[in-house]
């Protein structure tokens, strides 16, 4: 079984080469290991979206038993959304788990996550905060939303307001990430996320 | 294997020249059926080059082969034609004709393209190879037997076709057989056991109607004895019979042992009838 899992991401993975999505720079791929186990997906932020000029890196490993179980996919970059984990980049996508079919593919998988950039679905959330964020202060979401995919995945919107933000946290000793995060949980609130962080 | 036969008939006056220079400019990809053909046609040309008719004609097939280069090998159809016809209009249709036939040439390209594209159609939806011991779903979606399997093996409860998420059954699939399909080894023989097709007979012809009412309706009038009435009602004598199930089905096996058991029965009725 190990080798139709091998023989069939070779194919996968030229097919991802020959698509047109490649060529309009959508998606990508490329192989972390010989042994065609590991891969490394980018998938670019859709347009209208938050995450729109943002490129984001998916760690991609293939289980012995593939296609009959699905790929275990990651965001490796850092991401503001109610379905993904921000904090280890889990991904809550249904196929990738149990609507998964063997018929799907690498690419369709890409492209079924960068629709899940431009659709998110708040009631079935990975990241609970993210998601109350998502539905109850919405333009908040947007803003961190876009300050993240220009922390991380190099979008175009800055934040100076953000910045400064997290700076004055930097300069209390916190790390940046965790600030940011923080900062982000308490909608930007600086007292509420020194409180947070500081009790 | 038409070369040789085309420079040796010395009985070609003037196309032979023509026709033995353009056999040497004959591209190499010419396809078989092609040649085939000219030789149908430059056969009957053969026989009927000694008439003095044809010199003309020929002269002007080799100014033609020399021009299109490319065609060389349709020139003969200009002097078919002619035969045919016997007359110079022919002739120049003849050449429009290879205009159109170089153009059929381009697209037997395309279709070579499409062809390579076309292979994709018969690959399994899992592994994505040719299918091998191909099943088809009720949905119409082509997978290896293997590969189907081991996808109804990891997720029983939830049989969903992997294409389309149609519900798909072991015996829901029809098995694909191909020409040479008999020349190797009965896949069924092979684990997992690919299911049985489902071949269902033609109506059988009506024959002798009984005493119906309509379709449907049949009554018999019948006396006898106990044991005999008995016998003809459950062994049903000359009423149609549903087809046999397929082997290797598990209809297939209950029915086998439906009659045995039947069969046994009908001994002990006997028996019964002698001891008593």
């Amino acid at each position: 079984m190990a080798n139709m899992a091998v023989s069939r991401i070779k194919r996968e993975f030229k097919e991802v080469m020959r698509s047109e999505e490649i060529v309009q720079c959508s998606i990508k791929i490329e192989l972390v290991n010989d042994s065609w186990t590991e891969l490394r997906g980018e998938i670019a932020g859709p347009p209208d979206t938050p995450y729109e000029g943002g490129k984001f890196v998916l760690e991609i490993k293939v289980p012995e038993t593939y296609p009959f179980n699905p790929p275990k996919v990651r965001f490796i970059t850092r991401i503001w959304h109610p379905n993904i984990s921000s904090v280890t980049g889990a991904i809550c996508l249904d196929i990738l788990k149990d609507n998964w079919a063997a018929a799907m593919t690498l690419r369709t998988v890409l492209l079924s996550l960068q629709a899940l950039l431009a659709a998110a679905e708040p009631d079935d959330p990975q990241d609970a905060v993210v998601a109350y964020q998502f539905k109850d202060k919405y333009d908040l979401f947007l803003l961190t939303a876009k300050h993240w995919t220009n922390a991380y995945a190099g979008g175009p919107h800055t934040f100076p307001d953000c910045d400064s933000k997290i700076q004055r946290l930097k300069d209390m000793g916190i790390d940046e990430h965790e600030a940011r995060a923080v900062l982000s949980k308490e909608n930007w609130n600086l007292e509420k996320a020194t409180e947070g962080l500081f009790s | 294997m038409e070369e040789p036969k085309m420079a040796k008939s010395p009985e070609l006056p003037t196309t032979s020249s023509g026709a033995s220079s353009s056999s040497s400019t004959l591209p190499e990809n010419v396809s078989y059926d092609k040649i085939a053909w000219t030789r149908d046609i430059t056969e009957p040309l053969a026989e009927e080059s000694s008439t003095s008719q044809l010199r003309p004609l020929g002269t002007s097939i080799s100014s033609d082969s020399t021009t299109e280069a490319s065609t060389s090998n349709t020139s003969y159809s200009f002097t078919g034609d002619y035969l045919s016809g016997g007359n110079i209009a022919d002739l120049k249709s003849g050449t429009s004709s290879a205009g159109a036939e170089s153009a059929s040439k381009s697209s037997e390209k395309d279709k070579e393209n499409k062809e390579q594209n076309d292979e994709s159609l018969y690959e399994c939806n899992i592994c994505l190879d040719t299918a091998k011991d191909a099943v088809v779903s009720m949905c119409g979606h082509l997978f290896c037997w293997p590969c189907l399997h081991q996808w109804l093996l990891t997720r029983p409860n939830r049989k969903l076709c992997p294409v389309c998420k149609a519900a798909v059954d072991k015996d829901k699939v029809i098995p694909l057989y191909g020409r040479n399909s008999t020349h190797q080894e009965d896949p069924r023989n092979k684990v997992p056991p690919r299911p049985a097709g489902h071949r269902t007979e033609p109506d059988p012809a009506p024959g002798f109607p009984g005493f119906g009412f309509g379709d449907g309706f049949h009554m018999s009038f019948g006396i006898g004895a106990f044991p005999f009435g008995f016998i003809t009602s459950s062994l049903n004598f000359g009423e149609p019979r549903p087809a046999a199930a397929n082997r290797g089905t598990t209809q297939y096996e209950d029915e086998q042992t439906l009659s045995k058991l039947f069969l046994y029965l009908a001994f002990m009725c006997i028996a019964w009838l002698f001891f008593t």
